[in-house]
């Protein structure tokens, strides 16, 4: 193992070296406070390796490279020979490398003629040798100890210790960066630098809450609600409230001991609640998700807290006789084994509560939420508009000295969905990078809709690149070949010439395309091969897109296809259902049903009731009976052999005979209805009637009828008698079939 | 009260208007008290059940015909429910196992085992084994085919299982090699002819010779179909005339319509129709075969004979294509927009050949 190390450091040695070199550089200019965009060239200017010119004039040991690498050489080749331990190549190569350092600042104000910044340098430069110092302290002595007696090993040895071990670099460089903090926190602009841009620019007063100005605000809302907490709810008074109605639109929630603000992250509800409390002078006592709050630690901790009006002896002696406030945050966080009970219990706390709580949620229709909200003063905090964020965001960015175009701010906002703390994070990472489009671009979020639109867009295409396009596809595999295939056919190709036909060529190969696309996707699904979603990518949008590029003339829409293919669905569950229930008499297996008997079944039902009115009920009962169809079965039947442009034979049907034929068919047909019903019930008396059956196969079926009626219901036999009544010679010619069809559906 | 073609369906071997001859063999076969695992296949509407069920009368004698229905629960791997219903007699049990979809191979291990492990009670006066009547087996996975083949050997004893299928092409050889397999073609037109004239005659009515070929050319040669359509036309006009329209399914007006909304006109617009009209055909449950049949058969009636080779061959190829895929929809709107796309070629090229 170590042997191995060792080798590996024998041959790396120069690249290493060089490595050592270029950290020490990367260093330097990490430190510089200049914002970093500018700081490399100027570091450059000041490190030996990268500028040999300048470095002339500085007269420094090590001027040309050919030069620096004869001394590195030196000591290494010297290393070998000298027996003395602490004559190692590192320490020699620092020995060339740091007086360097130190001579460039010192040479680089007049002789670089470098502006403020650069006086930066010259304060923190010192700072940063010694660190270096510090660290090659370090770094030499972690390797002193790390000695052997054989001369040469022990040599490569501190390479390994000084050279590889990240960790002590690592750790010189947080050193290195903290004292000088310290420094810049000496220099007023240093410190604003130090901040993130989230916590620097929070708003300081009510006013400066973004999108929360106006009179009717919710901020305002609040601070008169707390305002006249006291008066309304405080210990002695005693008011008469009423529940003002869910409806009301100016109320002061004065009914209330508790407000809710919900409201999408980042629109500023716990910086309202803090700055509310602030400025009318409560103390905030908040609890947040990352506290347990639990049913019993809410009992034992906030409940004390709420009904007392002095909090010195939960705040350890600190007596404060001020106003209080009970902050919950993140409500709807309150989930989990820690937290059970916890909302159930937070009512009680508020019904019994003696200062105001605020409690503070995203989901406000979050089922737990609901219950909550009916205790506390709704206040809904909405996303501030784009233009209120940018106006806020333009500030800031001057402040910054970040120039940044209006453009790309809108779409930094519209990225992160008008959220005002994702938008500070976004333009600090801005402001840190260099090529800040680039960043911003893959923040945005695109519908399907969006999507298909650039897929057969030819202005989008002309600044995109295959992968681009196939990127498309991925923003949601699952939907985009839908939305493609839904609307290929209202994209309109740009540049196709010629005759009719070849315009219409442009389709047929998309069609093409995307049909290919689909046996790709049953494959990926069937074999659960994912590596062909790619595959899949350019058959099902690309190039549909490239056959059609051009723009959409019509409005996108939803891909019917799932519509349809739940439909589908649906009718086969009917058609499923017919064939179950006329199993017994029709043999034909559900495809044929679907193609041949659904027509004359549902003529054969609904033709008498047209034709003879109420006196063909009794026909078509008849039949439905013969065949074991149920009412629901006559709606699926006229459902599924309907067809648009066709008459609805339905409607045909007046009313009056409608309400007679289910009259009737209540009446007489209650054996279906039972076995809908309790399946269980029948199931025992098919048990029954098996053994019948075994015990007397031929005997007769009437008796056995009515007997298998008796036990679901004497009513039902009634019926059944009057229903059987009118087809007795049908029974005795089916021999049997009728009446044990008649027991199950 | 049933319709005619339940009505007149023949209950026995000896009754079968066509194909006497293979009902003279499987009388024989049944005869000599037992016979092997059957495979019946056939065209939709050619009497497969019928001779099934014929079969099974001859074997157990009347008690076949006392059905009653059973609905059976399975429970999946992944402990999701479901039912089955089953028609069975004391004799014999029928199964879709393809009803259960890709859970049909539980249905082929637990129902099919159970039924074939349990012995009759009394084996003197009953036959020593159960029939086992399976439906569309070409429908089902062929996961279940592969659990249904050693069931088929191991009960030997205790059952005997009838297969029925439209295709054998799906069945898989092992299953077919253990069977007798019992092909029922589909009755010609002079076998429809002459049992829709004896069905009219039971009914007292008179059916024209004319007629008569007419439903019999328009039937696809499924006798279901064609007593069902007698049936329809008679409803509709009675005493029959001779040059009386015949009554087509609505499904199948429905695809004429299609083919004709193809053929008016060839653009994006028209196409975009066009596929809600093959949505709704979809949706309405029709097999997407029968769909590229008829839709062919009603295109390929307008097109130039130059035309018509090629869209048969598109025809199929597309037919082809949308078995390895998933979404129907995407296939038969690819074939529609081929041939739009070689018709209003052809008929752009045949102008422009005349000016």
């Amino acid at each position: 193992m170590m042997v191995d190390l060792l080798e590996q450091d024998f041959d790396f040695e120069w690249g290493e070296l060089d490595n050592i070199e270029k950290q020490l550089n990367d260093s330097i200019s990490n430190d510089i406070p200049i914002s970093p965009k500018k700081s490399p060239a100027k570091s450059n200017q000041i490190t030996p390796k990268n500028s040999p010119a300048k470095n002339d004039t500085f007269r420094t040991p090590s001027v040309s490279p050919a030069n620096k690498r004869h001394i590195l050489a030196t000591p290494k080749s010297s290393s070998n020979s000298i027996s003395t331990p602490n004559s190692s190549p590192r320490k020699t190569v620092q020995s060339t490398l740091i007086p360097q350092i130190i001579k460039s600042p010192s040479a680089s104000p007049g002789k670089l003629g470098l502006d403020n910044k650069s006086i930066k340098i010259n304060i923190e430069s010192p700072k940063k040798k010694l660190n270096f110092d510090n660290e090659n302290i370090i770094s030499k002595s972690g390797s002193k100890r790390k000695m052997s007696p054989t001369k040469t090993p022990e040599n490569k040895k501190i390479k390994i210790s000084s050279v590889d071990s990240p960790d002590t670099q690592e750790s010189g460089y947080t050193t290195d960066s903290s004292p000088l903090q310290s420094v810049k926190s000496n220099i007023p602009t240093g410190n604003i630098e130090s901040k993130l841009w989230v916590e620097k620019y929070k708003p300081l007063t009510l006013k400066q809450i973004i999108g929360q100005t106006g009179e009717k605000s919710n901020v305002n809302k609040l601070a008169n609600w707390l305002k006249s907490w006291y008066s309304n709810h405080g210990v002695g008074v005693n008011k008469k409230l009423t529940r003002p109605s869910p409806w009301a639109k100016d109320d002061n929630g004065a009914f209330f001991k508790a407000a809710l603000l919900s409201g999408s992250p980042g629109v500023g509800k716990t910086t309202t609640a803090h700055l509310v409390c602030k400025e009318l002078g409560f103390d905030i006592v908040e609890f947040n998700a990352s506290d347990t709050r639990s049913k019993k630690q809410l009992q034992n901790n906030v409940s004390e807290l709420l009904s007392s009006t002095s909090l010195s002896p939960f705040l350890g002696g600190k007596s404060v006789t001020k106003k209080h406030a009970l902050l919950m945050d993140e409500v709807d966080g309150m989930a989990g084994n820690e937290d059970r009970g916890g909302v159930q219990e937070l009512i009680i706390l508020i019904k019994n509560a003696k200062c105001p709580v605020i409690c503070m949620c995203n989901d406000r229709n979050h089922p737990k939420i609901r219950t909550l909200s009916n205790y506390c003063f709704d206040l809904r905090f909405h996303k501030p508009k784009l233009e209120q964020i940018k106006a806020a965001m333009m500030s800031i960015c001057y402040k910054e000295k970040l120039k940044i175009s209006p453009e790309t701010l809108s779409s930094i906002i519209a990225s992160t969905d008008n959220d005002i703390r994702l938008t500070l994070n976004h333009l600090s990472v801005v402001a840190a990078g260099k090529d800040n489009l680039n960043i911003n671009k893959k923040y945005i979020k695109m519908g399907p809709w969006d999507v298909v639109r650039k897929v057969f867009s030819a202005e989008e295409h002309k600044s995109m690149n295959i992968t681009d396009k196939c990127d498309l596809f991925f923003y949601d595999y699952n939907i985009s070949p839908l939305f493609v295939q839904e609307n290929y056919l209202a994209a309109v190709p740009h540049d196709v010439e010629g005759s009719k036909w070849k315009t219409f060529e442009r389709y047929s190969l998309a069609a093409d395309s995307i049909r290919i696309g689909d046996i790709v996707s049953a494959k990926i699904r069937s074999t659960n091969n994912w590596s062909l979603l790619p595959a899949q990518a350019i058959f099902s949008s690309y190039c549909p897109g490239e056959f059609l590029r051009g723009h959409v003339s019509k409005q996108i829409n939803f891909p019917a296809w799932l519509g349809k293919f739940s439909k589908g669905n649906k009718m086969n569950r009917l058609l499923q259902e017919l064939q179950i229930h006329t199993r017994i008499r029709l043999s034909a297996s559900k495809e044929a049903i679907n193609l041949d008997y659904l027509t004359t079944l549902r003529n054969k039902i609904l033709k008498p009731l047209i034709d003879e009115g109420s006196d063909g009920v009794h026909k078509s009962l008849d039949f439905m009976n013969h065949y074991h169809l149920v009412k629901d079965d006559v709606e699926s039947l006229n459902e599924l052999s309907s067809w648009p442009g066709h008459k609805d034979l339905m409607s045909d049907i007046p009313a009056k005979v409608k309400s007679a034929f289910t009259r009737a068919y209540n009446k007489s047909a209650p054996t279906f209805n039972v076995t809908k019903k309790n399946k269980k019930a029948v199931d025992d008396v098919e048990g029954l009637v098996d053994e019948h059956e075994v015990d007397d196969n031929v005997s007769d079926e009437d008796e056995e009828d009515i007997a298998n009626d008796a036990l679901i219901s004497i009513v039902k036999k009634k019926a059944s008698k009057k229903a059987a009544s009118p087809a007795p010679d049908k029974k005795i010619k089916n021999s049997g079939g009728s009446g044990r069809g008649k027991k199950k559906k | 009260m049933s319709l005619w073609a339940d009505k007149y369906r023949p209950n026995s071997l000896q009754k079968v208007d066509y194909h006497q001859d293979q009902a003279q063999h499987l009388t024989n076969l049944v005869n000599q008290g037992d016979f092997p695992h059957l495979l019946f296949y056939g065209p939709n509407g050619a009497g497969k059940k019928t001779r099934i069920l014929a079969l099974l009368r001859q074997l157990y004698g009347p008690g076949v015909e006392r059905l009653r229905t059973e609905h059976m629960n399975f429970m999946t791997p992944s402990n999701k429910k479901f039912e089955i219903m089953t028609v069975a007699s004391n004799y014999h049990i029928e199964v879709n196992a393809s009803d259960a979809g890709m859970y049909d191979r539980i249905v082929v291990m637990e129902l099919i085992k159970t039924v074939a492990q349990t012995h009759q009670l009394d084996s003197t006066k009953q036959r020593h084994f159960k029939v086992i009547l399976l439906t569309e087996v070409d429908r089902l996975t062929k996961e279940a085919q592969q659990a249904l083949r050693r069931t088929m050997e191991k009960y030997m004893a205790t059952c005997r299982i009838i297969l029925c299928a439209n295709s054998i092409g799906q069945v898989i050889p092992a299953i077919r090699s253990r069977c007798l397999a019992v092909r029922v073609p589909a009755p010609t037109h002079e076998d429809i002819c002459k049992i829709l004239k004896t069905i009219c005659k039971k009914e007292g009515l008179t059916l024209p010779d004319e007629l008569a070929l007419i439903i019999s050319q328009n039937c696809e040669r499924n006798l279901r179909r064609a007593i069902l359509m007698l049936e329809a036309s008679k409803v509709k006009q009675y005493p029959f005339d001779v040059k009386q329209s015949v009554v087509v399914p609505d499904w199948q007006l429905y695809i004429g319509d299609t083919a004709k909304q193809i053929l008016s006109q060839q653009t994006p617009g028209k196409l975009l129709e066009v596929r809600s009209m093959l949505y709704e055909l979809i949706v309405h449950g029709i097999p997407t075969n029968v769909i590229f049949k008829f839709l062919l058969k009603e295109l390929v009636k307008n097109c130039d004979i130059s035309l018509k080779h090629d869209i048969v061959e598109i025809a199929s190829f597309y037919e082809h294509s949308l078995l390895k895929g998933n979404k129907t929809m995407f296939h038969l709107e690819a074939f529609v927009a081929k041939f739009m796309l070689l018709y209003s070629k052809f008929m752009e090229e045949s102008l422009h050949g005349i000016f």
